[in-house]
């Protein structure tokens, strides 16, 4: 599908909706994958100062997710330039991503739409190294080191102040105390800015609602590659999801299918594909901020090479450069 | 109880439960998120910004298409 074709979806979508739709994808296309991080932060600005001030925002989210503060800068962004602010989930929207939702009025949720539990693991210079690949460090999930010390609690029994203090230094003999430190900022700081996003609401929800969510979504779904369906996320979560009638739910999973088949995210990203003779360029996108105004890629640039030694056949690839892009002012 | 011969021989059965290949990613403080393997002359991995870890994810099916 050419870009004007997907412009008139966007533009369908905003017809029917009576907004101005901005589309965020962050592709999960094998080896070069994006994520929601700090650097889009300008790319939504560019758009919606050239939206101006709207009765309504509608995003259009893909992701699995990415640092967990930007969606806290991108929600107060967005709440510049209008009253309103919804999403609309085709497929993924998984931990960041379902945080940048809690900010929205309204999440508009197609058959597919999927949000995941915010419950991430983080990583720093201390985390665990990983045996397998002594230069990658192990992220640890911050639900994973309290549901630890309820085990311990719970279940085996660890009741007095001696038997709390051994668990805890069993735990701080795997794990670098400042990784701990680390998973312990965060826990505080997803409940926090939960909430935080959770109050942004036009109709403010009310305490207890807020309290019941974020449980939910932190602790209480078990699994950090559960898959929120919409029924679930509206019933049992009590999340503020739409269920969008037929027209926006076709809509909204064709303009998903066309970034799917643009990005290519079924196939990986293969770089010997690439190669012409012996070395050549490459720019691959794997993102994508766009709306009616203009649109903005998120590209990988580099050069992959063939080296016939040590061993024959072998493909070097070097990324130059990677950021987002501005492909239609 | 009478026992009753099932006929049946103890076999020894093997289970095999396909895992995702785990991959190593460069993460760094912006979007991209490219895989470790590459080479980044332009980016220094072995500074606090980046961090080298493992990630299974789960491959992305392909699309359901329109009939």
């Amino acid at each position: 599908m050419s870009r004007q074709q997907r412009i008139e979806l966007i533009r369908s979508i905003s017809e029917l909706r009576g907004s101005a739709v901005l589309c965020y994808i962050t592709g999960d296309r094998e080896n070069v994958s994006t994520r929601i991080a700090p650097d889009v932060t300008q790319v939504f600005y560019r758009h919606l100062e050239m939206y101006g001030n709207c009765r309504q925002i509608d995003l259009f989210l893909y992701t699995r997710g990415g640092d967990v503060l930007t969606p806290w800068r991108l929600a107060h962004l967005i709440r510049e330039y209008t009253p309103r602010f919804n999403v609309l989930i085709p497929f993924r929207c998984y931990s960041a991503g379902t945080l940048l939702c809690l900010s929205a009025d309204e999440i508009v949720m197609g058959k597919m739409g999927e949000l995941g539990p915010i419950d991430p693991s983080v990583v720093n210079a201390f985390n665990p190294q990983d045996k397998n690949n002594p230069s990658a460090r192990i992220p640890v999930n911050i639900e994973d080191v309290y549901s630890y010390l309820a085990l311990a609690g719970e279940k085996a029994g660890v009741c007095s102040n001696d038997q709390q203090v051994k668990a805890f230094t069993l735990l701080a003999e795997r794990i670098h105390p400042l990784a701990l430190g680390n998973v312990h900022r965060n826990y505080m700081l997803i409940r926090s800015l939960a909430k935080r996003l959770l109050a942004m609401h036009q109709q403010p929800l009310k305490e207890g609602r807020i309290e019941h969510i974020v449980d939910n979504l932190t602790e209480k779904l078990y699994a950090h590659n559960h898959m929120i369906s919409r029924r679930e996320a509206a019933e049992e979560i009590t999340l503020t999801v739409k269920i969008p009638d037929s027209q926006l739910e076709a809509l909204i999973w064709s303009l998903y299918q066309d970034y799917a088949k643009e990005l290519s995210l079924a196939d990986p990203f293969n770089p010997a594909e690439q190669l012409r003779g012996a070395k050549s360029e490459f720019e691959v996108v794997s993102g994508y901020v766009e709306s009616l105004k203009g649109a903005d890629a998120f590209v990988f640039s580099g050069i992959v090479e063939r080296r016939d030694s040590p061993d024959p056949c072998q493909v070097n690839v070097s990324i130059l450069k990677q950021g987002w892009k501005t492909i239609l002012p | 109880m009478e026992e009753h011969q099932t006929g049946l021989k103890s076999r020894k059965v093997h289970f095999s439960y396909p895992t995702d290949d785990v991959k190593y990613y460069l993460l760094t403080g912006g979007s991209g998120y490219p895989l470790a393997e590459f080479n980044f002359p332009s980016i220094p991995v072995k500074n606090r910004t980046s961090f080298v870890v493992p990630e299974r994810i789960t491959k992305t099916a392909h699309p359901i298409q329109a009939p």
